[in-house]
């Protein structure tokens, strides 16, 4: 009974840490690509004005 | 997105993007927390004990988070209206994915389904414990459907009307609906802090073992739907690539807080009731939640219900629209048969679509008892979201490198190996839930998979191309003065183009004539250009003429709300002024018009409303001047109409008795020099009355054009240009032109008002 208290708060726990990590984890990626998206954009349009 | 359509006739088609992060994050919100966790709560105290309640909103949450992760990546890479069938298609070919959406329009009528019985059971039971219903309990159930059925057609008529939720509405909806959850579970986790024995009624934690959490998680698995409908936005948001896998991560983690949050409130809200708190929750069944919020809060009843109302009734609207859109599209690729896809004419929406999809909706709601109508829902996005899983593992193996991603999941491919694994084992445990389920489900598969090679696979169409990945319109780089003329119909098109013609001239501006088509939520935007021009021959005409005659850029813009169409396309262009027309006829609520109003309220550019703009030429011209914060751009406005013709602008105030006058002089000294315009065109007129408005409309008839700036106005009144300017655009009957500067923290403010 005791084995099931612990083990289930921790796995309550856990998981909801998990989420949130990898929601956060998941929005630096998506910061990140976006970052570089538009430092390639910005590079190229400065390539086409030269040109 | 230009087609190809567009560019030969020069005037181009582009879809409207209008929802930001906020709207597709509460989309998915709204969807999920529609009856799952209403409905969940009770069953999985019954089933799993108390431990195994809060286990299995957090377990599933984060299952759901690996399958959102999977959409997120596919989305941000494919983003196109069409989700999970797109997906399939491009992964696999043609049969799985007809199997795709196959399963989803099953799988979102039956969560239809279930929102519509969760609406009929938590309002059937508040009435009757109030005494408003008088009939015996072995009779309450039969009435629960027959609400069911009665709710879910009302449904099913607002949809073919074609109105939805969606946008700030929608948003704020679900704002409040979640936020009336968190508020329950923060007064749970603080009565467990003043009460700390409360927290004994988590002992047992897991009184029927592990295993039974399976079961509950599998059956409560439909309350973590939702964030697929986001996948279905990629035509209507803004930056999709960047905004829809966020929207998806966030909308899971708002939810799986929530659900445990509720779930914990629940637990501890039950004090002294003869029975463990769990057994006493679980012998309710899906009432368990409202019961025990109302041992928590004075008024638990009524918010539950309140809650509930909110939060079935909008998840049952969009869930109808987005199966509708389903089995439309299924139609529309001659994956069933193509009457699916036929349009009503006056509402243009899938008619056909929308009544099979209702058929399925009532029929479920009616026939299967609650528990089977939410197994079956789940086991069927149980199906689909193993299906997405494969898709993303094959995607990013075969075809990554040709793919430009916003979004590309960590751990790959461990993320979706674990949840295609897990998924297995719910649908498998479920059928200690529901037999009912397990027969249903797979029928509907098989004869998808019959349907398919009977009849879809020598009809599908080939025109369409295999993979169609949306291209996003680079954000304009500001050069010069831009102006944007809204037109509505080809009646007045030219005069407003004329208007247009010489502002842009004065400011040596780029204009770009728009036209906005409404298309019910439905219909995905991408696919409106096969159908919407029909009837609207004439607005193109006028445009064509517009872009040859004026040197105008013409767009029609396909769009979800003509308002917000027009302010994410004003934002979206970098426009300095918006130039429409008004009809002059208020209409009931509203202060000039339900399309005028939100413009004015909410747009963060310039705004000049015309209204009886006939004439080509003012030589006569009136300014109301006040002093107010537009009545400077009132003035640079009209001196632009009048400057080339050699016309005169008399600046008039009137003051009321014994008040101070404005003294127009000095005002024009000060604000014409850093506008580069002429004091010599300006006169200024004084008058004195009690009745300011009177004076003004009677010595408007002198005129021949009258120019007035919006006034200033409290920032709670419901007002868009002042009382006396909308007062005088009602009464007066001459060419009328109405500005407005902006002012962003107003809008701001009024937008979230």
């Amino acid at each position: 009974m005791t084995f099931d208290l612990i083990a289930g708060i921790a796995l309550t726990v856990l998981a909801l840490s998990a989420v949130i990590f990898l929601t956060l984890w998941g929005r630096r990626i998506i910061e990140r690509s976006h970052s570089k998206s538009r430092k390639r954009l910005r590079k190229t349009r400065r390539e086409v004005d030269n040109e | 997105m230009n087609d190809s359509r567009g560019e030969k006739s020069k005037v181009a088609t582009t879809l409207s993007r209008e929802l930001n992060l906020l709207h597709i994050t509460m989309m998915g919100v709204g969807m999920m927390i529609g009856a799952g966790v209403f409905i969940g709560i009770g069953n999985a105290a019954r089933i799993a004990g108390p431990g195994g309640m809060i286990l299995t909103f957090a377990l599933n949450g984060l299952i759901a988070l690996f399958v959102a992760m999977s959409y997120a990546e596919l989305s941000s890479a494919i983003p196109r209206a069409g989700g999970a069938y797109n997906f399939a298609r491009i992964a696999f070919g043609r049969a799985p994915s007809f199997l795709a959406g196959w399963m989803e329009w099953f799988a979102s009528s039956v969560a239809g389904s279930l929102y519509a019985v969760t609406f009929a059971i938590y309002t059937v039971h508040y009435f009757s414990q109030l005494g408003f219903i008088h009939i015996p309990g072995t009779h309450l159930p039969a009435l629960e459907k027959l609400v069911a059925a009665a709710v879910a057609s009302i449904f099913v008529y607002v949809n073919y009307r074609g109105v939805s939720q969606t946008g700030t509405t929608g948003a704020l909806l679900t704002l409040g609906q979640t936020l009336i959850l968190a508020f329950i579970a923060l007064v749970g986790i603080g009565t467990a802090l003043y009460d700390p024995e409360r927290l004994a009624n988590f002992k047992p934690f897991l009184p029927h073992g592990w295993t039974m959490l399976l079961v509950t998680m599998g059956f409560t698995y439909v309350a973590f739907e939702g964030f697929e409908v986001i996948a279905q936005t990629g035509d209507e948001a803004i930056e999709p690539r960047r905004n829809l896998p966020k929207a998806m991560l966030y909308s899971i983690l708002i939810v799986v807080l929530t659900y445990v949050g509720v779930s914990f409130a629940s637990l501890v809200a039950v004090k002294d009731v003869g029975e463990p708190a769990w057994a006493w929750i679980g012998k309710f069944g899906a009432k368990g939640f409202g019961q025990a919020v109302s041992r928590l809060l004075p008024w638990g009843g009524l918010v539950t219900t309140i809650a509930v109302i909110f939060a079935s009734t909008s998840a049952l609207n969009a869930t109808i629209y987005s199966a509708t859109r389903v089995s439309y599209a299924l139609g529309r690729d001659r994956m069933l048969p193509p009457i699916f896809s036929r349009l009503s004419k006056r509402r243009i929406t899938p008619y056909v679509a929308l009544l099979f999809t209702a058929g399925l909706v009532i029929s479920v709601a009616v026939l299967l008892p609650t528990i089977h109508v939410a197994s079956s829902a789940s086991i069927m996005f149980l199906f689909l979201f193993f299906l997405v899983n494969l898709c993303v593992i094959r995607i990013r193996h075969y075809m990554g490198d040709e793919l430009t991603y916003g979004f590309m999941m960590p751990l790959f491919p461990w993320l979706p190996i674990a949840a295609i694994f897990v998924q297995v084992l719910l649908a498998v445990w479920l059928i200690r839930m529901s037999l009912v389920a397990w027969i249903v489900g797979p029928i509907w598969v098989v004869s998808g998979i019959a349907i398919y090679y009977a009849y879809s696979r020598h009809r599908t169409s080939t025109t369409r191309e295999e993979i169609v990945t949306l291209r996003e319109e680079p954000i304009p780089r500001k050069q010069g003065y831009r102006i944007l003329l809204a037109v509505s119909n080809p009646e007045n098109a030219v005069q407003l183009a004329s208007y247009s013609y010489r502002l842009g001239q004065a400011k040596r501006a780029e204009v770009e004539v728009v036209y906005m088509m409404p298309v019910p939520p439905q219909v995905p935007l991408s696919d409106a250009s096969q159908y919407m021009l029909r009837g609207e021959e004439a607005i193109v005409e006028a445009m064509l003429y517009l872009s040859t005659d004026f040197t105008f850029g013409s767009t029609i813009r396909y769009c979800r709300s003509i308002p917000r169409g027009i302010i994410s396309t004003a934002a979206e262009q970098r426009t300095d002024l918006l130039i429409m027309g008004w009809g002059g006829h208020p209409r009931k609520g509203f202060a000039l018009g339900r399309t005028v109003d939100p413009i004015l309220e909410r747009t963060t550019c310039n705004v000049a409303v015309l209204k009886n703009c006939h004439q080509q030429k003012h030589m006569r011209v009136m300014v109301p001047f006040a002093g107010g914060p537009n009545g400077v751009f009132a003035l640079e406005v009209a001196s632009m109409l009048v400057e080339r013709e050699g016309g005169r602008i008399d600046v008039f105030h009137v003051s009321s008795p014994g008040r101070p006058r404005q003294d127009i002089e000095a005002c024009l000294e000060k604000s014409l020099p850093p506008l580069g315009v002429e004091s010599s065109l300006f006169e200024p007129k004084y008058a004195i009355s009690s009745d300011i408005l009177g004076t003004l409309i009677e010595q408007a008839q002198q005129y021949d054009l009258v120019v007035m700036g919006a006034s200033r106005e409290g920032l709670f009144r419901q007002v868009v240009m002042g009382r006396l300017p909308e007062e005088f655009a009602r009464r007066c009957g001459k060419p009328l032109v109405m500005v407005k500067a902006p002012s962003p923290v107003r809008s701001f403010v009024r937008r979230w008002m």
